[in-house]
């Protein structure tokens, strides 16, 4: 998403606020993928880990089963042998049961003793051993690791059974199991097989290492040896807590093994345990981790190959909106945005000038011409310009038909841009096109910004003194002190326009209309006063002509209609004769959609009725919102207004609608009338072929045709009596103008109307 | 835009890369992943018949509990959890449902019975119970063979005695206390043949009122000069102390207050056993065969500095022998009460004898003093 901003430097910059719509969908997307994939994976890792620890465990419990399994037959066995175990040495049968029984003929040392320690059966115990025996003769048989020399491979493991008759004790038969026998107890059978080893070690606390009983055994133990008591071991018994198993990882002999003990069930407080070699386990654990891993990254650079590409098209949307925020597209001119970036940092800019050139009326070329014409004229200018300033000069499209040119050098400036104006003019062959200009030259530390500012402004005194001049030429105006007075005035102006109505500023005006045979008054227009207190009488009509000022422009419209309303109901109570009164409408005023409900009001309020007021409404109204304002003057008709159209000129794009719209009069506008009878005033004041000009006759059929739709003619600007006669010949209703009077004040227009004197 | 897509491509990489870090490390190193973050403390229920700071052998249980103070373990007592009503039961539940309690210890006289019954209906919890020999695959038995000190005890009372008659305090007859009070009159009857045991069963554990209404109507019939006990009271030692006896103290020393009237006292330090057990439960070594504590270091017989040094070497020398040879306080000949010859010259009485059969009683224990259901069947 592309936006502007203006910065303190009043520059536009272009800012990328969001990164694009696919972009934060893909985010949020890549977040929630790899968010799942880590989960996927934590838990793939702990699924594999745990199917890995419970092999190791089941491993370890396997042995475990088969060792206990042993040792309880070996057990089974010595009880049987103690049943029939004598307190005296009468045990021949004792003795033979042992040489025919495969798993006590295996042991070492089984034999018998008394309480007392006499040896009743076999032979005597180590006296290392003898001290493990002490449990069995509570009655309880035992189980425990005993060790027969100093060497690593003397382990041996300690069986005894009570010989028990009836509740008590008497005696104990016991058995060795050690060397080879006890390898095959312990160890022989599955393990060890690839590599793993087998061990017995008695708990954490202690950790006596290993029950080895070969010499490879013992070597094993030796490794063993090197992690004994180390925090290694420490930390894996530590596993157990809780747990009924431990597995981890050691480092044994300088290899990494996996380690799993459970309880033994036998041998109270041992663990059987398993060492197995790493790459026993290697090819799971690897390929789970190369598998998710290569996943995860595959993923990843998917990911980063998409927010790349989206990069790309945010670059390629960035550029184009860039160019068309910068590149009029209509003339291919940089836009003024462009050109204030460029020209702000200017070190030359004290030598430039700034220069606007605005097309008078060309929102008419397009609605006459059609769009397409108008487009192609604007190109047309803009390629004519372009080839007509210079290699140092900047020329730039503003906005709607407004040109901008940078240019260097004061000198000869006003002949420069008064010729690009001409240059204008002439561009367009079907349609006159006037100019209006305004320049400024960039003087001191003037910014872009202001410079722009001033050549508007300047632009806008150049529109105003056309207006104020009645000229319809070029004309361009160099920002100076009165301009820059000019702006100053406006703005106090602005300011003290409310105040003026409370301060009773304003003074109505009545500037009388009669006939044309000039025996009788037939309206009066009216006209509001500004008496200033620091600018003296301001044209108020000149101050609001401007779309921005329609809100002011309306409060005044609605004080004028007051205004007359007073008037008219002062002259019914004094029972005089009334005459209308016209009240201008302002385009702003009449698109209000409670207009017909403003003026009724009003119009209550006095008790007047709307045959003594007529609404003008300027032709150029038309121009904007033409269906809003067609449809007001409907509405003011239906009530019962009279609606003049005022400035009315020929060539103007009402003439076709004058058939549909319910407009009681039209007021032609001073121009048209002075383009139509300027023959007749040229006659006049050169007294040649008067009443000849062909212009006076097709007024004449214009007054003839609009009398037959009904239509009355108010001719405006007649200041003279040939002007006068010469309208004699048309049949337009009414004139107005210093030829019949002036705007006066209502008590002046009350004397000259109702006093009697004419004049 | 492209710093920001630079630092999440490597953002995403280091992603990437921890995440391979992590399962290749868990997969090499560590156990179960899951189970390390399931680790919880342990909670361990302790059940006490009667006041848990009764001075005698709750109390000494409750020292041993709280010394043992391991941080993953937490205690819960409860007290007064009597047999066969009902409140056993009642108590475990308790214990397991609402404390999540998973080890149980009932070291006291609980009914083999209400274990049964309640180790069935919980079958993940571990119980250690005083009742020696147990069957069931969570229960499992720790008999403390005290009695051995008790012999030590009789010898002690038998040596200090003038009038040859002395006495033990009993609460209900059951094997084991009959295991007791026979070793008592065993260790007496070796100093002193003639000797005679005169038992005040108390038939309460927690009744004051009974035991020193039982004790003084024994006192007052016979002319008893030492007194022994099997479970401890200080009304018992009072009653001593206002009758000018000597009395044996059993389960906490308390020469301290009554220095002036205890001979010695038979005492037993369990916080290493019960740790140990404690461990076997935690890490995997949790059988139904029994645990034992006999004569050692922590179960002992503390004589008083009053005796005389012949008196206390040669119970001493006893005390050694019971615990480095084979023969144990009941090695025969033994005879009971009927001269009738229940353990045979050469041997011992079993453990399970002890704990689950014992119900007759040596010479030398006044024959009015004997449980008359004893009487009927024995004599």
């Amino acid at each position: 998403m592309i936006k502007f901003t203006e910065e303190g430097d009043g520059c536009v910059r272009l800012w990328a606020t969001g990164r694009s719509h696919i972009f934060r969908p893909l985010a949020a997307l890549a977040a929630v993928v790899f968010v799942s994939i880590m989960l996927l994976q934590l838990l793939l890792v702990n699924v594999v880990r745990k199917e890995i620890d419970d092999r190791l465990a089941d491993l370890a419990a396997q042995q475990e089963t088969i060792t206990n399994g042993r040792l309880e037959t070996r057990f089974a066995h010595l009880r049987a042998l103690a049943s029939f175990v004598f307190a005296d040495d009468a045990n021949r049968a004792a003795a033979d049961y042992i040489k025919q029984d495969a798993h006590l003929s295996s042991m070492d040392c089984v034999g018998a003793t008394t309480i007392d320690g006499r040896i009743i059966l076999g032979t005597r115990l180590p006296e290392t051993a003898m001290v493990h025996l002490q449990e069995a003769y509570y009655g309880h048989s035992v189980a425990e690791y005993v060790r027969l020399g100093d060497s690593d491979y003397s382990a041996a493991l300690l069986l005894a059974v009570p010989i028990v008759r009836g509740d008590n004790v008497a005696g104990v038969v016991y058995g060795i199991i050690s060397g080879q026998a006890l390898d095959e107890v312990l160890f022989s059978g599955s393990l060890p097989v690839n590599g793993q080893m087998l061990f017995m070690s008695e708990d954490r606390h202690t950790f006596i290492f290993p029950m080895a009983t070969t010499p490879d055994d013992a070597a094993v133990a030796r490794e063993l040896r090197l992690i004994e008591n180390s925090d290694e071991i420490d930390r894996l018994y530590r596993a157990l807590y809780r747990q009924q198993r431990a597995i981890g990882r050691v480092e044994c002999g300088g290899e990494i093994r996996y380690l799993a003990a459970v309880p033994s069930r036998v041998l109270h407080g041992w663990y059987t345990s398993i060492l197995v070699p790493r790459s026993a386990m290697r090819e799971t654990i690897f390929f789970v981790v190369l598998f998710t891993a290569g996943t995860f990254i595959l993923l990843a650079l998917l990911f980063i190959a998409a927010f790349f590409y989206v990069i790309r098209v945010e670059e390629n949307r960035r550029e184009s909106l860039l160019k068309v925020a910068y590149v009029d597209s209509l003339t291919g001119l940089p836009k003024w945005e462009k050109l204030r970036g460029e020209k702000e940092q200017d070190p030359e800019k004290k030598n430039a000038v700034l220069a606007i050139f605005d097309i008078d009326y060309f929102g008419a070329v397009n609605k006459i011409m059609g769009t397409d014409y108008g487009d192609s004229l604007l190109r047309k200018i803009s390629i004519a310009m372009s080839q007509s300033v210079g290699m140092e000069d900047t020329l730039a499209k503003g906005t709607g038909d407004r040109f901008l040119l940078y240019t260097y050098g004061h000198t000869g400036i006003m002949d420069r841009l008064t010729s690009l104006c001409n240059l204008i003019s002439e561009t367009s062959a079907k349609y006159p096109l006037t100019v209006t200009g305004g320049a400024v030259n960039m003087v001191g530390d003037m910014t872009m910004d202001e410079g722009y500012s001033r050549a508007v402004a300047a632009c806008e005194a150049a529109r105003r003194q056309k207006r104020s001049r009645g000229i319809s030429d070029n004309l361009v105006v160099m920002y100076d002190e009165g301009v820059s007075a000019e702006i100053t005035r406006r703005r106090v102006l602005r300011q003290d326009f409310e105040k003026a109505f409370i301060q009773r500023e304003f003074q109505p005006l009545l500037q009388p209309m009669e006939t044309l045979a000039g025996d009788d008054w037939a309206a009066a227009e009216l006209m509001m006063r500004w008496n200033h207190p620091k600018y003296g009488i301001v044209d108020v009509q000149e101050l609001l002509n401007n779309p921005e000022e329609s809100k002011r422009r309306t409060r005044l419209d609605k004080f004028m209609l007051d205004s007359a309303c007073h008037i008219i109901r002062r002259w019914l109570n004094d029972g005089r004769r009334v005459y209308p009164i016209a009240v201008s409408f302002s385009h702003a005023f009449m698109v209000r959609a409670n207009l017909i409900d403003e003026v009724t009001r009003i119009m209550k309020l006095y008790e007047v009725r709307p045959e003594y007021l007529m609404i003008d409404v300027k032709e150029s109204a038309f121009a904007l919102q033409p269906e809003v304002i067609r449809e007001s003057v409907r509405k003011l008709s239906r009530a019962g207004f009279a609606v003049t159209v005022t400035d009315f000129r020929f060539d103007c794009g009402l003439l076709p609608e004058l058939v549909k719209l319910p407009v009681r009069r039209l007021k032609l506008h001073k121009a048209s009338f002075g383009r139509v009878a300027g023959g007749v005033m040229t006659a006049g004041k050169d007294s040649a072929a008067p009443g000849t000009d062909k212009s006076l006759e097709l007024m004449s059929d214009f007054v003839t045709m609009a009398g037959h739709l009904g239509i009355e003619i108010i001719v405006n600007g007649v200041d003279t009596a040939d002007e006068r006669e010469a309208l004699k010949e048309t049949d337009c209703a009414m004139i107005q103008g210093f030829a019949c009077s002036r705007p006066m004040t209502v008590l002046d227009y009350e004397d000259v109307v109702y006093g009697g004197d004419r004049r | 835009m492209k710093k920001v897509m630079t630092g999440l491509s490597l953002l995403i990489l280091s992603f990437c890369a921890v995440a391979f870090s992590c399962s290749y490390y868990w997969l090499n190193n560590s156990g179960e992943i899951l189970g390390f973050f399931s680790r919880r403390e342990t909670v361990i229920g302790v059940l006490f018949e009667g006041d848990r700071h009764d001075g005698s052998w709750n109390e000494s249980l409750l020292s041993a509990f709280e010394e043992i103070n391991d941080k993953n373990c937490r205690f819960v007592y409860v007290d007064f959890v009597h047999n066969g009503d009902g409140s056993f039961g009642t108590a475990v539940d308790k214990l397991v449902n609402r404390d999540n309690a998973e080890i149980i210890f009932s070291m006291g006289l609980s009914q083999p019975a209400d274990i049964a019954r309640v180790s069935a209906e919980h079958p993940g919890v571990k119980f250690y119970t005083g009742y020696g020999e147990s069957e069931l695959p969570n229960v499992c038995g720790v008999f403390v063979r005290l009695y051995q000190a008790q012999y030590q005890a009789g010898m002690l009372a038998a040596a200090e005695s003038k009038s040859g008659d002395i006495a033990i305090v009993a609460p209900t007859p059951r094997p084991v206390i009959n295991a007791a009070v026979n070793a008592f009159a065993l260790g007496a009857r070796k100093i002193r043949p003639e000797a005679r045991v005169h038992v005040i069963w108390t038939n309460t554990l927690y009744d004051n009122a009974k035991v020193v209404a039982a004790c003084e109507k024994v006192l007052a019939a016979c002319p008893v000069d030492v007194v022994g006990q099997i479970n401890q009271y200080r009304e018992v030692l009072d009653i001593c102390r206002r009758r000018g006896i000597k009395a044996i103290g059993a389960c906490r020393d308390l020469r301290q207050e009554y220095g002036d009237v205890l001979l010695g006292t038979v005492i037993w330090r369990s916080d290493d056993f019960i740790r140990v057990l404690i461990n076997d439960a935690l890490e995997g070594r949790f059988s139904s065969d029994s645990r034992f504590a006999a004569i050692d270091e922590n179960m002992r017989l503390v004589i008083n500095g009053s005796v005389g040094e012949d008196n206390r070497s040669r119970i001493e020398d006893v005390g050694r022998q019971l615990r480095y040879t084979n023969r144990d306080v009941f090695y025969g000949p033994v005879r009971d009460r009927s001269g009738r010859v229940r353990i045979p010259a050469g041997q011992n009485i079993s453990d399970q004898a002890i704990v689950s059969r014992m119900d007759w009683y040596v010479q030398g224990i006044v024959e009015n003093d004997v449980p008359k259901a004893v009487r009927k069947t024995v004599n």
